[in-house]
């Protein structure tokens, strides 16, 4: 997708959600919903600033079109999997899986600085949060 | 007496051991192409909970002098800066690095940036407490257009586009507003979750806004491996030759100025004060030629600037709550965290706190001198780990960082979450450091303008307006914004006739 239809696209997106807030705020009592209307008002206006800038300015320029990796979106869910799993194994255990996973996912060959890497920062986690600021990080009870 | 307990203070094990650890992890953040002082504060953050505040605020000082010193070395060494701070270092550093000369550059790089570090060090000490007098005279209305000035400001100069910036700044004041209001107790925008009544900790969401999403960056080129010019480690000449310093000291002199300088305009970082000082030096120079030729005095100019700007950019911080840079942002929240409110009241009730880090930051600057001149044999060693461990190990930090604020599983979620909506920010030229500092800023500028509200009698602009600080608040809001319609304009100008 062309970074101008991206950009108009994130315009509407953040106009629409800011009006649909701006009726929730509504019906908040006395002055709470001051603030945050007026702070949505800006940022509708501010979109359609953005969408028209997005039209006029950048017409005539040739944009790189918008790319998300995929590789960043598979290492954001398989984060997101390892902190759900921290609550049935423990910390160390779900971040084993998540390091051996990715061994697959960034197809490595020489793996044996990787896994050497990955015992060092383990260790270091341990010492420094579990002994030295008492984060409880093996006794997956907490981690709930 | 007063400055007994100081030096007392400062020198305890724990502030000393604070120094060290934060000058080694900033270097090597910042010899790390791709890591930035910003994801190392913002890493180091939850780590603070445990310490003292003198000790938490001197590990993150010491890491951002020492990550943008750091820069440096892949600048000169491989012609790719650690940190945006250093682009202009590379100029003139990777020309002397393809001569062979390498080490006489690394020598002038670090003596610049400890004259320009120390000098900021002390400019911070000399220009901070006088102007923290102002903020004894601010009251509801004042405070609310400090922070919109802080929002605009940081907005307009951080980024290369201010709509963008004003938008991010905006959804930050919006972000802040997520939960119990604070003086009704009904609950805003939680839509039914309880975990969202206390609101969003801006905690995780600075560690997921700057280390997350740079970890999914770094993901996106996982194989990338840094070419290293060889270099003998033999001829390693420790320190810089008199020569050396007597060819680059007025360099230095000149440009801590306009670091100092920069520094203090709120939202002009590092980037800006070592460009325009590189320009000026040039201007200056009886041989401009040799600019962009391998010239120390190129090299000097820029990593003087950069460095002189990490502690003026805290003046305006630890003043009045307005960050001078990104990283001076993230600061801002560590002293949230430790009780510590920026205003007269750092400097006289916290004073021994507050004197203790400036002077120990004084001193990491030096420190940094002498560790970078020791590990700089090794960088290239540090600079070949590779994107398929760091990205990972970002990762993992950034979790065992957000959980380790209160055991608590939702705040790791919540960096997460971030750490996505960061990616999505940088990819769609939003900058994320306006969105951080109006999540920030949010309670402050909502309480001035309930405040203000109360106490207006007749209309609220003119009760804001009423008074002298707050008109020239607006005058430099309003300023800021026309100057940022102009850049914009300039650079569009420049653009199309580039393609043309």
């Amino acid at each position: 997708m062309s970074r101008i239809s991206l950009n108009i696209i994130v315009g509407l997106i953040l106009g629409i959600c800011s009006l649909l807030l701006i009726f929730i705020s509504k019906n908040y009592p006395g002055t709470s919903k001051n603030f945050p209307i007026t702070m949505l008002l800006f940022i509708g206006i501010l979109s359609i600033a953005q969408i028209i800038i997005s039209i006029y300015r950048y017409k005539n320029l040739n944009q790189k079109n918008f790319e998300i990796n995929k590789i960043s979106l598979i290492i954001f869910c398989l984060s997101f999997l390892t902190i759900y799993l921290m609550q049935f194994l423990n910390f160390f255990g779900a971040f084993l899986i998540f390091f051996l996973s990715l061994i697959y996912f960034y197809k490595l060959k020489n793996i044996k600085y990787y896994l050497l890497g990955t015992i060092i920062l383990f260790l270091a986690i341990f010492i420094i949060f579990e002994f030295g600021l008492n984060v409880s990080l093996i006794n997956r009870e907490f981690l709930g | 007496m007063e400055s007994l307990d100081v030096l007392s203070n400062l020198f305890s094990y724990s502030n000393i051991l604070s120094i060290i650890v934060g000058v080694i992890i900033g270097l090597i953040i910042g010899m790390l192409p791709g890591l930035t002082a910003n994801l190392g504060v913002a890493l180091l953050l939850p780590v603070t909970y445990g310490l003292e505040p003198t000790s938490a605020l001197l590990l993150l000082v010491s890491v951002y002098t020492s990550a943008i010193y750091g820069g440096s070395f892949p600048a000169i060494l491989i012609n790719a800066p650690g940190t945006s701070a250093s682009a202009a270092t590379a100029l003139d550093g990777y020309i002397l690095t393809k001569q062979g000369k390498f080490n006489a550059a690394i020598r002038v790089s670090t003596f610049a940036s400890v004259f320009g570090g120390m000098i900021s060090g002390f400019a911070l000490l000399f220009i901070a407490p006088p102007l923290s007098l102002i903020s004894l005279k601010f009251g509801p209305a004042q405070y609310f257009m400090l922070a919109v000035f802080g929002l605009t400001i940081i907005g307009t100069l951080s980024s290369g586009n201010f709509v963008k910036g004003l938008i991010a700044g905006s959804i930050g004041l919006f972000l802040s507003t997520i939960g119990s209001d604070l003086d009704s107790g009904y609950p805003r925008f939680t839509f039914g979750f309880s975990g969202l009544l206390s609101g969003i900790n801006f905690v995780p969401a600075v560690i997921g806004l700057f280390s997350m999403s740079q970890a999914l960056i770094l993901s996106e080129d996982p194989l990338k491996t840094i070419q290293l010019n060889k270099f003998k480690a033999e001829t390693w000449k420790f320190l810089p030759k008199f020569i050396e310093v007597q060819k680059v000291f007025l360099n230095c002199c000149v440009s801590s100025v306009v670091g100092v300088l920069v520094g203090i305009l709120p939202g002009a970082g590092g980037d800006i004060a070592s460009w325009v000082s590189y320009n000026e030096a040039k201007r200056f120079s009886k041989n401009k030629v040799e600019f962009g030729q391998g010239s120390i005095k190129g090299i000097a100019a820029s990593e003087c600037a950069n460095n002189a700007v990490t502690g003026s950019s805290l003046i305006p911080l630890l003043t009045l709550g307005i960050p001078g840079s990104t990283t001076a942002a993230i600061l801002l929240g560590a002293l949230l965290i430790h009780g510590l409110q920026p205003g007269r009241e750092l400097f006289t009730v916290n004073g021994n706190v507050t004197y203790s880090v400036i002077w120990g930051f004084i001193f990491a600057n030096l420190f940094m001198g002498f560790v970078g001149l020791t590990v700089a044999k090794y960088f290239g060693k540090i600079a070949k780990i590779p994107n398929y461990f760091l990205a990972p190990a970002i990762i993992t930090l950034s979790v065992v960082g957000s959980y380790a604020i209160g055991n608590n599983i939702q705040d790791v979620y919540t960096m997460v979450i971030f750490g996505l909506i960061g990616y999505l920010m940088r990819k769609l030229n939003y900058p994320p450091a306006p969105l951080i500092l109006g999540l920030i800023l949010g309670p402050i500028a909502e309480t001035g303008f309930r405040q203000s509200q109360i106490l207006a009698k007749e209309s609220l602009i003119v009760y804001i307006l009423n008074n002298s600080i707050s008109l020239v608040l607006f005058i430099l809001t309003v300023v800021s914004i026309l100057s940022a319609i102009y850049f914009e304009i300039t650079k569009k100008t420049n653009h199309e006739k580039d393609i043309s």
